[in-house]
């Protein structure tokens, strides 16, 4: 699958003439070679892109801006850290109103329902193709 | 008088003595008669020593008088012969002539004789003077011829004065005799009456003490005589005293003996009476007892009907067996298990209820039973797990030794005792492959992102480096994706599956491979049935490793089955193919980790199978078929309520 063939990249990039509200979006992950290619991918689309690789830095972007959508990767901190449920309260207790995505590389049970219970709309497993990715948050996106 | 009593008396005493010496060795029966002799004997002893102090004393004075006797004769007839020499003297002195000297002389001598007579008494002094003075006077006379007036005056009164002492000593004589004789007469008579006096008391208290026995012993008499008057008129509760420590009170004491024993012995009017009243009340209470004892044995009955109730209303199989290891008593699950009915069972030895367990094992605990010492052993018999455990019940009592075999369904204690020892080790493995997976699939996400990120800003199409890097990094997904299904922590169910529900949800996967591959499928196609015990989800990615291995490895024209067969407590899921079937190492290693045979596999497939069917309970065994191809086989065992199927 190709994003030019994905509906819903054709509806992002649709969006990108109409000079309406640009739709903001946090991404918070600590692997760069992550989050360089989804903001490029998602900038493409007419997306404006936050990235933060740490939680406080997180937490300070949802202070200083409202978001659309929240994409949280569950472990900011090696492959023990929790700190993406964190977030998910922080984000759900400041923002009520932004959607939020968590994105983990291992997905059990326990944690989905975690996440959850702290607002998350959706829960999604590393590695996902980005056309996937832009499909889902698509969804998820206010029109 | 106290003569009378004299010689016959001491013989008498000392045979009396010797009776009683005889008798008292007989001990208190004969106390009363003892006494009474002892009494008498004293009384004798008395009259005897008084007799013989009479006697002594009477001895002594006549020995007394006898010696005055002696004494008085010869002094009284010295006295006389005195008075005549003196006078003879006197007259011969007054003459003085020749003719008269041989008279004078004669009568000197006789004068001295006579004095000589008198030694022992005191007057002999006087009357030796007096003699001395008249023979001065008669010298003097005899001296002088003639002789003066005044020497015969002389002589005269010297005579008269002996004559006068002479007379005076024979009157003295006669007077003591006189007064000596007069007190030993009163003294004697004295004595006698002292004598009569001790005699007559003496009869006295003899005639006194009869009396006296003889009212005592009519008193006794009396008294024993009214007892037995009233045991002659049935009054057997009639007792004597029996304090006394004599005769009469042994006699008391069996008498008293003898009417208890009469009593407890003879029917009396009264006893009768009270026989009768007994007989009534032990009558009462008899029917009493009955109506108890009918109550008791109902209870007893209820009891025991409880009893069986609430044995057979245990699930699990409880036995009771005999000192030789024989059923005597068995509840229904048991009976249910064996598949008898239960008076079937009774006397057999247990392992003949059915040759498996978890009878066996009962008969093992018991041909090694220790003492009272309760054991416990842990079988398996087909899916299900016993516990099997024996008690001694009763230690030979009466003659028996009973034993208390008990088979608990251990089964799911069992399972979640392994659940757990796995789950633990399975969460450390857990832990592990996610910590894994993190680091793998980040890096991952990396590679594929930047390429999807690439390909969408160059607006190329897929370059065959592209392609080359999306299958690799694929496989890897594909790995890491068996790799975490290996490892997780998995909650396995046990419930009845429908097998072509199961195939239902795999098809999808399944199908377009071996569509692909050109090999043709034969499932179950029924709506529901078949059915086997497992956990749905597990099962079903159980059966696509195994039929995507098993169109993997068949040619193409082949055929890839998935079919149940049914066992007598189990049910088989069998895939079989027509392809090259296992090599010989592959049908002892093909579900052990990364153990594989095709290219690009990742190994971990049939090992995931092997993990997921064993955690329901069941096992894998892989062969090959006579007539060609690979075949293995998922046993799942029943649940027990499921068995009858």
């Amino acid at each position: 699958m190709t994003a030019t063939h994905d509906p819903a990249t054709e509806r992002l990039d649709a969006s990108d003439g109409t000079k309406a509200v640009r739709r903001r979006i946090l991404l918070v992950d600590d692997e760069e070679a992550i989050t360089f290619a989804t903001r490029r991918y998602f900038e493409r689309r007419s997306l404006q892109v936050d990235v933060a690789s740490a939680l406080d830095q997180a937490k300070a972007f949802v202070a200083g801006h409202a978001y659309d959508l929240v994409v949280v990767d569950l472990r900011l901190t090696g492959a023990q850290g929790a700190e993406g449920l964190d977030l998910l309260s922080h984000v759900q207790s400041h923002q009520p109103e932004a959607r939020c995505v968590l994105l983990s590389a291992y997905v059990s049970s326990e944690v989905e329902r975690a996440a959850r219970d702290r607002g998350a709309a959706l829960v999604l497993r590393k590695p996902i193709a980005l056309p996937d990715l832009g499909e889902a948050l698509t969804g998820l996106l206010p029109r | 008088m106290a003569l009378p009593i004299d010689v016959a008396q001491p013989t008498n005493a000392g045979g009396t003595s010797t009776v009683l010496s005889a008798w008292r060795p007989q001990g208190p029966r004969f106390k009363v008669l003892g006494r009474l002799l002892t009494v008498l004997a004293a009384l004798a002893l008395l009259a005897l020593g008084s007799t013989a102090y009479e006697r002594m004393t009477a001895s002594r004075r006549l020995e007394e008088l006898r010696l005055w006797g002696d004494t008085w004769q010869p002094a009284r007839t010295a006295a006389a012969s005195l008075e005549s020499a003196a006078a003879a003297y006197a007259t011969a002195a007054a003459g003085c002539g020749a003719q008269e000297r041989p008279a004078l002389e004669r009568a000197s001598a006789e004068v001295d004789r006579a004095l000589g007579g008198l030694v022992a008494l005191p007057e002999q002094v006087g009357l030796t003077t007096r003699w001395h003075a008249l023979r001065e006077a008669g010298r003097a006379r005899c001296a002088v011829s003639p002789p003066p007036e005044a020497a015969l005056a002389a002589l005269g009164r010297a005579h008269q004065e002996l004559d006068a002492a002479s007379r005076a000593l024979a009157r003295s004589l006669d007077a003591r005799l006189a007064a000596d004789l007069a007190t030993w007469r009163a003294q004697a008579e004295r004595e006698t009456v002292a004598s009569d006096a001790l005699m007559g008391t003496l009869a006295l208290s003899l005639v006194l003490i009869g009396l006296l026995m003889v009212r005592w012993s009519r008193a006794l008499m009396a008294t024993f005589l009214a007892a037995t008057e009233r045991v002659a008129h049935g009054d057997l509760s009639s007792r004597l005293d029996e304090r006394r420590d004599d005769e009469i009170g042994m006699l008391a004491v069996h008498f008293n003996r003898m009417t208890a024993m009469l009593e407890g012995t003879t029917v009396t009017k009264g006893s009768l009476e009270a026989s009768q009243q007994a007989l009534a009340r032990v009558n009462e209470s008899l029917a009493g007892r009955l109506e108890e004892s009918k109550r008791l044995q109902q209870a007893v009955l209820t009891a025991a009907a409880e009893w069986r109730l609430s044995l057979d209303a245990l699930p699990m199989p409880v036995v009771v067996l005999d000192g030789e290891g024989r059923v005597r008593r068995l509840n229904r699950a048991a009976a249910l298990l064996a598949g008898r009915e239960t008076d079937a069972c009774v006397g057999l030895p247990v392992e003949e209820l059915e040759p498996a367990q978890p009878w066996r094992a009962m008969r093992d605990l018991w041909e090694h039973r220790q003492g009272s010492q309760s054991q416990m052993i842990t079988v398996r018999e087909g899916s299900t797990t016993y516990a099997v455990t024996l008690h001694l019940i009763s230690d030979h009592e009466g003659g028996r030794e009973l034993w208390l075999a008990r088979a608990k369904d251990a089964t799911r204690d069992v399972e979640l005792h392994e659940r757990l020892q796995r789950e633990g080790r399975v969460a450390d493995l857990g832990r592990f492959v996610a910590g894994i997976a993190h680091e793998v699939r980040n890096p991952l996400f990396g590679i594929l992102a930047n390429l999807d990120a690439w390909e969408d800003e160059a607006g190329a199409a897929t370059s065959e480096f592209g392609l080359r890097i999306r299958r690799e990094t694929q496989r890897l997904q594909e790995f890491m994706n068996d790799l975490l299904d290996y490892g997780r922590p998995v909650q396995v169910r046990r419930e009845r599956v429908s097998l072509p529900a199961v195939w239902r949800t795999i098809e999808p996967q399944v199908r377009p491979a071996a569509e692909r591959a050109g090999i043709r499928l034969e499932v179950p196609d029924g709506d529901l049935g078949p059915y086997v015990v497992g956990d749905e989800r597990r099962l079903g990615q159980a059966l696509a490793n195994l039929m995507m291995n098993a169109v993997q490895h068949t040619p193409a024209g082949g055929t890839v089955a998935l079919r149940v067969e049914e066992g007598a407590e189990y049910d088989d899921c069998v895939v079989s193919d027509t392809g090259v079937g296992f090599e010989a190492p592959a049908l002892v290693s093909a579900f052990e980790p990364f153990y594989t045979r095709r290219q690009g596999g990742t190994g971990l497939g049939l090992a995931i199978v092997k993990r997921f069917v064993e955690d329901m309970g069941g096992s894998v065994a892989a062969s090959n078929r006579p007539a060609g191809g690979a075949e293995v086989r998922l046993r799942f065992f029943r649940k027990r309520e499921e068995r009858a199927r």
